[in-house]
């Protein structure tokens, strides 16, 4: 049995965390594409609610919330389903489970060098976003600002553990398509990337309001921005805080209940 | 006609193969139904705010939506393998596609079929039907239809063939370049008229995705004249397939290979 919580793990994270960030560098063009491809999918958005949004004063918040949306989206966009698929197919996920180290830590960490890498350009669309559209973009005050940060730190929790959940599922299926489509549907539907889940039908909120999705983009941009605030973002923050402890106990219970029955594929 | 044969055994064996992973196939199939339903659940989210886009009524953007999730489903059926070109040049594969006694796009493209994609097609069938009753289209549009779907698939597959030949020319994984794609093909299912004349221009004459739903919904609506959605789209997915060929051999000029 291999020990994955002596204390050597960690420095291995460390360095691991550190070769992730680097090897973000190294490709840092395809970020330059990645970050277009996302702003011209973005532009769409944007093009679609001029169209359809009144314009008065509730415009500009409006599109300070899909501005903060897309920057927050872009920064804290994990996708390891791609890469885990590929591991399982050719049955190199053998040798990562058998590394003196833990799994879910491992992917952790890489998560963390994504986001931080990301986080750069995510700021670089923030303040193009501010020059646009000056101070609507602003926290609505100080309050806002700390707990939408502590939203923002709760909402990568729940991000990294929702991902790795469905990463788990490619253990099942042996193919990614089906896992990573369905949590970006669910993304797209219910994260408040396409709008402020507060303007969305009565029913379609009722939806979003019983999933987790909605604390990765809508509850920190929300409390940043003053849509939900007083005892409502208090609420809100704890409700993130349920979800990260219920995603991570099912996250790590279903991945220690998969390895058990792992077959190894390639070779 | 042999090299036709090899096509149609390969695309066989390659369903064949997909069918052996069928937890991912339900997965798959569920997914992309599910990813009908949350684009029209966004289609609610604008219609509640606004009662139609552009003149258009609900129905006949469901239409339009129909239509483009059938596009994408004949394209993830049948020309899906241009997805791999950006693996193929980090794996050096294409040392080994490039010595078979075919011509290699066909080939390439045909190499890897999603049969998730049967999601798309039949979905975006029932919705045609669905939304077709109620904005009271013209029976014989379901007559044209496998005419558009074939010259939108064949525009979005000429799209994704020139991101992958950048791919091959760059020896990178600009995977991006194909989402970019797929986004202007999502986003053409909404009626262009409401974005500004240069989107437009380039949705209906650079990347003219939208003459394969845009254009014969229009036309089927009575807005515009019906020979329109006869000649532009086969045209189109002409010209854009014969660019996308021309860019696909091009690309290979000088290659060398990157893998190990």
């Amino acid at each position: 049995m291999i020990d994955r919580s002596r204390a050597g793990a960690w420095p291995a994270y460390a360095s691991f965390f550190q070769r992730s960030l680097s090897s973000h560098l190294a490709y840092a063009s395809a970020v330059w594409i990645n970050l277009f491809a996302m702003a011209a999918g973005f532009a769409f958005t944007l093009l679609v609610w001029r169209y359809a949004q009144p314009a008065g004063p509730e415009s500009s918040r409006f599109f300070a919330y899909l501005a903060l949306a897309f920057s927050a989206n872009f920064t804290l966009s994990v996708a390891f389903e791609r890469y885990v698929g590929e591991r399982i197919r050719e049955g190199l996920i053998a040798t990562d489970l058998l590394k003196p180290v833990d799994y879910t830590w491992l992917f952790f960490w890489q998560a963390m060098s994504d986001v931080a890498f990301q986080a750069a350009f995510g700021l670089l669309v923030m303040l193009i976003a501010l020059a646009a559209l000056g101070s609507a973009l602003l926290p609505a005050s100080a309050a806002a600002l700390g707990l939408s940060l502590a939203s923002f730190v709760l909402a990568f929790l729940v991000q990294f553990h929702l991902g790795f959940l469905f990463v788990q599922m490619i253990f099942a299926t042996h193919s990614n398509y089906g896992p990573f489509t369905t949590r970006m549907l669910l993304h797209t539907a219910f994260s408040g990337i396409f709008a402020p889940i507060d303007v969305y039908p009565p029913a379609f909120r009722a939806v979003a309001e019983w999933l987790p999705f909605r604390h990765i983009i809508y509850t920190p941009c929300a409390i940043w921005l003053g849509r939900i605030d007083g005892p409502a973002a208090w609420q809100a923050l704890g409700s993130q805080v349920i979800w990260v402890v219920v995603l991570f106990i099912v996250s790590r219970s279903s991945f220690n209940l998969l390895r058990r029955h792992l077959t190894i594929q390639g070779g | 006609m042999s090299e036709l044969r090899t096509l149609r055994h390969l695309l066989r064996t390659t369903m064949q193969t997909r069918l052996e992973y069928r937890a991912d196939l339900a997965l798959g199939l569920a997914g992309s139904l599910g990813m009908q339903a949350a684009s029209l659940g966004l289609l609610w989210v604008v219609l509640h705010t606004r009662g139609d886009l552009g003149g258009w009524k609900p129905a006949e953007i469901g239409c339009l939506y129909a239509i483009t999730s059938m596009v994408l489903g004949f394209s993830e059926l049948f020309f899906n393998g241009i997805w791999w070109a950006p693996t193929y040049v980090q794996r050096g594969q294409f040392d080994r596609l490039l010595v078979y006694p075919v011509r290699n796009l066909p080939f390439m493209l045909m190499l890897s079929p999603e049969l998730h994609a049967l999601g798309n097609l039949c979905g975006g069938f029932i919705l045609l039907i669905l939304f077709g009753r109620e904005a009271a289209l013209p029976l014989w549009g379901f007559a044209a239809l496998p005419l558009w779907v074939v010259c939108g698939s064949l525009i979005h597959t000429s799209l994704l063939v020139l991101a992958g030949s950048v791919a091959i020319r760059s020896r990178g994984g600009q995977y991006q370049l194909y989402w970019l794609t797929n986004t202007l093909l999502q986003n053409s299912r909404f009626p262009i008229t409401i974005y500004p004349f240069v989107i437009q221009g380039l949705l209906l004459v650079l990347a003219p995705l939208a003459l394969a739903n845009f254009v014969p919904i229009s036309a089927l609506t009575g807005r515009l004249p019906i020979w329109i959605a006869l000649v532009a789209p086969p045209f189109a997915a002409l010209v854009m397939g014969s660019l996308a060929w021309w860019a696909w051999d091009k690309a290979f000029e000088g290659y060398e290979s990157t893998g190990s």
